[in-house]
Parts: structure tokens; C-alpha cells; sequence
């Protein structure tokens, strides 16, 4: 019966010390991807970040172009003279951060916009032409600012 | 290596660390665990400061490693436009590395 109690103890402690590790873990590399992030960020795009959900990126390429990026991981929203051209999908092969996203999308955008775009799956969203003549932006920016 | 001027949120981040200081070269590469960072002193290596080039010679060798897994370099530097890397730069500011990417 003693031994019982033991093990059932011994085992409770394990998983309470698993449990505060992976928090440790998971709250350590969270700081270190905003403190990434705010590295890579301006301070204006880091504020508007967390104000807004997102931040838009210019297109090295195309001023009429820019990219809209959420906070946490998902679609980035291709935009062009004022309207939604479609949505890209792209994301690491590995476990990362949710912050390192924007990290990752924001330096792939400006330093090497071509192979972003060609690694990216496009989604044109169904009526982007016929809703609103084609002028989605404003919806979507309702939708990203209050899905978070 | 002179010491270079850069935004606030970069020289805090560098001062922050016990590690190096505003004129070392950080290698960033972004994981699970956030973003694992080396510092090198390019100008000790030049010096030819045992430690020095030691760091440096790892930095290299992790950037190679990296790079064969398929991620990205880029050198991230105060007020001037990001730029893709494709060798090991000793003498950039910062340079960060992101794991390979694939369409989702």
C-alpha cells in the first residue's frame, strides 16, 4: 500500500514538473520570437501589429502592390491598386512561433519577393470581381481585426 | 570593426545580452525554441584572438549546416533594405536565418 502511494506520487510530481517544462519551454521561445520580431520590425509596423492584427508590407517590386500580414499564423492577403488579388499560403517546414511568422514573411516579402510568391499558394477568394466590384480589402481587414 | 549605429530596438536587444555588444555580428536563426543567436567579432578574428576565431569559424559552420537544410539567410541591417544571403558575410550586422518554407 506504502509503495502504491509512492509510485502515485512519484508519477503526479513527474507530470506537474513535464507540465511547468514545456510551459517553461513554450513561454521562453514566445519571448524570444517578439524580441525577434521587434528586432525586424519597425517601431511603427510593431505597433500597428498589435493595434490592428496585421501589417501591410510594400512589394519591392510593384508600389500599387502591398501584402497584408496577420498577427498569427494564416493567410496573407495579396493586394493591388486598393483590391484583393488573392490569398497566400505559405509557412516553414518546421515548428516555429506564432511571431516568427510575420518574421519570416515580412523578410522573404522585401528581400526576395519573386520566390516568395512562387512558393506561395495563391487562392483568388470566389467573388473578389463581382462583390463590391471587387473591393474586398475593407472586408477583409474587418475580418482580420476581429478574428483575433 | 567600428562600432555602427542602428536603431534602438537592435542595440537594446544587443546590449541585453551578456554575450556580445553593439559591434559583434549575431547569427539568428529562427526555431522551436524562438531563434537561436551566436555572436562573432570579426575584428578579434582579424586579430587573431583564439576565441574569436573560433565563433567565428562555428557561426560559419552553422550557416553552412543550415543552408543544407534548405533555410534562408538574410542580412538585416539599420536603414538599409533587407537582402537575401546566399554565403556567410563576417562582416554583416546581423544575420538571420529561417527555416526552409513550403506552400500551405
Amino acid at each position: 500500500m506504502m509503495v502504491e502511494t509512492l509510485v502515485y506520487v512519484l508519477l503526479g510530481i513527474g507530470v506537474c514538473v513535464s507540465l511547468l517544462l514545456l510551459w517553461w519551454f513554450h513561454s521562453r521561445a514566445n519571448r524570444r520570437a517578439c524580441q525577434l520580431l521587434r528586432a525586424v520590425l519597425t517601431q511603427e509596423q510593431y505597433r500597428h501589429l498589435f493595434r490592428w492584427g496585421y501589417i501591410d508590407i510594400s512589394s519591392p517590386s510593384n508600389p500599387q502592390r502591398f501584402y497584408r500580414v496577420p498577427k498569427a499564423p494564416g493567410v496573407v492577403h495579396l493586394i493591388e491598386n486598393g483590391r484583393l488579388q488573392a490569398n497566400l499560403c505559405l509557412q516553414p517546414l518546421d515548428l516555429v512561433p506564432n511571431a516568427d511568422f510575420v518574421v519570416i514573411h515580412k523578410l522573404m516579402i522585401e528581400a526576395d519577393e519573386q520566390t516568395y510568391l512562387q512558393k506561395a499558394n495563391r487562392i483568388v477568394p470566389i467573388g473578389t470581381n463581382a462583390f463590391n466590384d471587387g473591393d474586398l480589402v475593407e472586408l477583409s481587414r474587418f475580418f482580420m481585426v476581429y478574428q483575433h | 570593426m567600428t562600432s555602427r549605429s542602428s536603431p534602438k530596438n537592435v542595440q537594446s536587444l544587443a546590449e541585453s545580452d551578456d554575450e556580445g555588444g553593439i559591434t559583434m555580428g549575431l547569427l539568428r536563426i529562427v526555431s522551436k525554441r524562438g531563434d537561436d543567436r551566436l555572436f562573432w567579432n570579426e575584428q578579434g578574428a582579424q586579430a587573431g584572438d583564439a576565441e574569436a576565431m573560433a565563433a567565428l569559424q562555428e557561426a560559419e559552420r552553422i550557416f553552412a549546416k543550415e543552408r543544407t537544410r534548405g533555410a534562408t539567410a538574410f542580412r538585416v541591417e539599420p536603414d538599409k533594405p533587407v537582402e537575401r544571403l546566399g554565403e556567410f558575410d563576417p562582416q554583416a550586422w546581423q544575420i538571420i536565418m529561417v527555416p526552409r518554407v513550403v506552400g500551405g
